[in-house]
């Protein structure tokens, strides 16, 4: 039975009207971020802002403290919510007592995680949102679509039909006149309502002061025309003093919009006040007489007190992790149900609002670590999600079948063999000329979808690989081949290739014949008992004839090695010793070549156009995507860049399983720009990669060769 | 203090790339023809102003005055000294004062009339053409226009009106966000228990959205144009 994220999922890619909005969306988000990292050292800055929140959350009872204190001192009047229910039933008395009737409001994601407006509309007050894309929304009765843009899958015909009905009134669709309309129509609420609510962007410990940052000027009108004012403001706002809001001002636009500074970026500090009139002190000024500042925690202690996951709090709400991520630009941000968008989204849910349906939600990631590549604050959010996965399976276990997969048949080499031969052999029938799978039956129907399979092999890669069981004596460096599964079974001819091409570079290559699946897919599941027995022996085949390097041809294998394994094994300090060697000697196959240089022997230029796939785990898993380029280009080939190389290709982990059509999205448009170059011929350097790109390009017939870089490189010779 | 140039130069063209439209002074005489001509390009009737020592100098409401525009000033004193044309009036005499311009009885009491005249420049912001404020400094590095103020009436008048004029002194340009930082927290407003001023506005460019699809537009809820005025004699 299909859950229900799945038919969300489902819905989302078959509505052409928001699949539309998504790609407009895309690419002015794409174009805004070249705009905004223009001329910026964003290592430098992002660096700064995490040690400056990591600062602020370390310290973050005293500047609590230290905040109320200022704030007090200035006029404001402090609430401390433990939770949501605490801080809305606050803000409900205090209207009832002071007879609001009408409140309007600036874009605030905390009020949206409490329920604030629901809250305050049950009691029949009435509550106007004024950004317009948070208007939009709450006249259509959904959920943001989008941290920073609540409405971006709205069409202007439907933002039109929302305000003829408010108004009572045609309105048009003309985007100028309809904007128009949107504005006179807020103008009065301002004028008119008692009370303004307001979020906070960043708040002041030292001079307790609260920042609001808005584009439209909203937040102006909204934190000064009503003299009642309340600020709802989570606890992990507060930073120490105004370096700090420096911080963030530097990224925070610059990564969402792609301008320098929010256009208002406005510091509130306690109540106004004005001067005399004929000698007589006035008691206030034209601003707020009244701040109260609702400190919100809601689970944010706790995910403080969690040391896996204590760097969450230092998001910044900017936004940019969503307009990079391939999974919400297929679906937009509705399907994560609750408030908070995508991966990091997938993580405030675990500790805002509901740890059991983020438990599905962590199924969306693909782990292709666009996000964390441009987080301002330095976040690693796949990482997060993976530890999400971890726990919900320290909790819950397993999943029947991946207990089977991981713990029955992956764990165990011999098994995972032994299971690969019998599928071999009873392939046969879906074979086809090109000994792809372009369909398979019920039950399994669904892993061919969107992509054809390539046939498994009965003299696997080991089989083949026992002339080279050791390093030729006497030759340097001695360098051990490290597979992984996809080549092992489905493409050992790759796996041939790479033999003889590191003999072309005259080093001493071998195959260490112990060597078993690096345990991605159960680490990325969560499955860390798994993951840690195939570290264990991964470890020690790969130590046995102590080589200078150990060589890949899969990205997401070199990164287990490299770095998880390390992870995996901090409790056991001397295996982490034998882990840490290793992870040293590690080497894609393209950096290993573009380190050994040039070698002899190598034919004239091959010839041909061909384009660049960046694999994501190679490309920001490994920093490597100079390396392969410039191998292909000295292999004589003439390199024909694609628009967004650097898209994931929709192989990611439990996506694949649980929600096919959801790969099947990003793969049509990794596949689309490929054609749009033109060429036939597509590289890339990760093994997975070459599955999910053949098995797509297999399946729509269509005649673009997909290559390895080994297989290219080994055609040159 | 003097003015300096290279800042100058990359506050103009870092504002202007935000969409400002940035005009250079060299004189009080072409201050005021640059506001002269503005109201007067622009149709303008009716403006609001807050404090301005820079618009003081340039005699600026006596010269709209002269060319047919209504001038308000905005903080509830000037406003009232406004109201009481510059004379000197008991509290009773001015909520007479005050009675009248709101069409209903104000009693001589500090809330009745704080309540009131924020009433009555609530319909004053909103039927203005053009607000005229001055920024404290402004900032190089983004083109950023920084105002600090206690009452709150820079900021409606910059936000309310269909057109926004800043006032700035050229000599008052701070290199970047950290500069802009110190220069703040040496200034505390004055109020007890404020370490800064109540409010202070950093202000980037012309107020956008980009919620309405199609692109990303000018005017979202904010004024039609920011123009910003530089004094640099």
């Amino acid at each position: 039975m299909a859950s229900k994220l799945r038919k969300q999922v489902r819905q989302a890619l078959a509505d052409d009207t928001l699949q539309a909005a998504l790609s407009r969306f895309t690419m002015l988000t794409k174009f805004g971020r070249q705009m905004g990292m223009a001329g910026i050292d964003f290592e430098a800055l992002r660096q700064d802002l995490h040690e400056r929140k990591k600062k602020a959350i370390d310290d973050l009872p005293a500047l609590i403290r230290q905040f109320k204190e200022n704030a007090a001192a200035a006029g404001a009047v402090i609430f401390e919510a433990e939770n949501a229910g605490k801080a809305n039933d606050y803000i409900t008395r205090l209207a009832r007592e002071r007879g609001v009737k009408h409140i309007i409001k600036s874009k605030s994601m905390l009020t949206e995680e409490t329920g604030l407006r629901h809250h305050l509309e049950h009691l029949c007050i009435r509550v106007d949102e004024t950004d317009i894309g948070e208007r939009i929304v709450q006249l259509a009765g959904e959920k943001p679509a989008h941290i920073v843009g609540p409405a971006i899958h709205k069409t202007a015909e439907q933002i039109a039909s929302l305000f003829s009905e408010l108004l009572g009134e045609q309105v048009s669709s003309d985007s100028q006149p309809l904007l128009n309309t949107v504005r006179e129509s807020l103008r009065q609420s301002y004028l008119d309502a008692g009370m303004g609510i307001s979020g906070a962007n960043i708040a002041i410990a030292e001079t307790g002061t609260i920042v609001i940052l808005t584009n439209e000027g909203n937040g102006q009108l909204v934190t000064t025309l009503s003299p009642l004012q309340v600020a709802v403001v989570g606890i992990e706002k507060i930073v120490h003093g105004f370096e700090d809001v420096n911080a963030v001002l530097r990224l925070l636009s610059r990564s969402c919009v792609g301008t320098k500074m929010t256009i208002y970026t406005s510091f509130i500090t306690g109540t106004s006040r004005a001067g005399a009139v004929s000698g007589m002190p006035l008691p206030g000024g034209q601003g707020p007489r009244e701040l109260h500042i609702v400190l919100v925690d809601n689970g944010r202690n706790r995910m403080r007190d969690s040391d896996a996951f204590r760097e969450a709090l230092y998001c910044i709400k900017c936004g940019v992790c969503l307009n990079v991520c391939p999974v919400f630009a297929s679906l937009a941000g509705q399907v994560y149900g609750h408030v908070y968008q995508g991966g990091i989204g997938t993580i405030l849910t675990a500790f805002y609002h509901d740890r059991e349906s983020s438990r599905e939600l962590s199924e969306l990631c693909l782990g292709c670590m666009s996000c964390k590549s441009v987080c301002p604050a330095g976040i690693d959010i796949p990482g997060l999600i993976r530890q999400l996965r971890a726990q919900h399976v320290q909790e819950k276990g397993l999943t029947a079948g991946k207990k089977l997969a991981y713990g029955m048949i992956l764990k165990h080499p011999a098994r995972l063999e032994r299971t690969v031969r019998a599928c071999a052999k009873l392939q046969g029938p879906f074979l086809d000329a090109d000994s792809m799978i372009k369909r398979l039956p019920y039950p399994l129907r669904s892993l061919t979808d969107t992509i054809s399979l390539p046939g498994l092999h009965t003299n696997l890669l080991r089989d083949r690989m026992t002339g080279y069981t050791s390093p030729v004596t006497g030759k340097a460096p001695v360098v051990a081949f490290y597979s992984g599964c996809v080549t092992s079974f489905a493409y050992p001819g790759l796996g041939e290739d790479v033999m003889h091409l590191l003999e072309r570079y005259e080093v001493a290559p071998y195959y260490p014949q112990e060597q078993a699946c690096c345990g991605a897919p159960a680490y990325f599941s969560g499955d860390s008992s798994t993951a840690l027995a195939l570290a264990r022996h991964n470890i020690e085949a790969l130590a046995g004839q102590e080589p200078d390097y150990v060589v890949t041809v899969c990205p997401g294998c070199a990164i287990m090695l490299k770095k998880e394994f390390l992870s995996l094994t901090s409790g056991e300090p001397a295996l982490h010793e034998k882990a840490s060697r290793l992870s040293g000697k590690v080497r894609d196959l393209s950096q290993l070549l573009s380190e050994l240089g040039q070698r002899p022997g190598r034919k004239a230029a091959a010839g041909g156009k061909v384009t660049y796939h960046d694999p994501c785990h190679l490309k920001r898993g490994l920093g490597i995507s100079a390396e392969p380029r410039k191998l292909i280009e000295e292999a004589g080939y003439q390199l024909v860049e694609m628009s967004d190389p650097d898209a994931c290709c929709g192989f990611g982990g439990d996506a694949l399983l649980a929600h096919p059509e959801l790969c099947g999205s990003i793969l049509q448009r990794k596949l689309a720009s490929i054609q749009d170059t033109g060429v036939d011929t597509v590289v890339t350097a990760c093994t997975a990669c070459v599955l999910q790109l053949r098995g797509g390009l297999h399946k729509k017939d269509s005649p673009i060769r997909v290559v390895h870089i080994a297989e290219l490189l080994t055609g040159q010779f | 203090m003097t003015v300096d140039h290279e800042l100058l130069e990359k506050f103009k063209t870092e504002a202007t790339l935000t969409g400002a439209q940035v005009t250079l002074a060299a004189s009080v005489e072409d201050a005021v023809n640059h506001v002269l001509k503005l109201v007067k390009d622009k149709d303008i009737k009716i403006v609001v102003k807050s404090g301005s020592p820079i618009a003081d100098r340039l005699g600026l409401s006596a010269r709209l005055a002269a060319a047919g525009v209504k001038v308000t000033e905005t903080s509830i004193t000037q406003w009232a000294a406004q109201l009481a044309r510059g004379r000197d009036v008991p509290v009773d005499k001015l909520a007479e004062l005050i009675s009248a311009a709101a069409g209903e009885q104000v009693p001589a009491e500090p809330e009745a009339i704080l309540q009131a005249v924020r009433r009555i420049l609530k319909d004053v912001y909103k039927g203005a053409g053009l607000g005229i404020t001055e920024a404290d400094f402004g900032i190089a590095e983004t083109g950023t226009l920084v105002t600090l103020e206690n009452e709150g009436n820079a900021r409606l008048a910059a936000i309310l009106p269909k057109l926004h004029l800043t006032l700035l002194d050229g000599r008052r340009i701070a290199g970047s966000l950290a500069d802009a930082a110190e220069l703040i927290k040496g200034s505390s407003g004055g109020i007890p228990g404020h370490k800064v001023p109540a409010f202070i506005t950093y202000l980037t460019g012309r107020n956008t959205t980009a919620d309405i699809p199609g692109a990303i537009f000018a005017r979202a809820q904010g004024p039609a144009e920011e123009h910003i005025l530089i004094l640099i004699a």
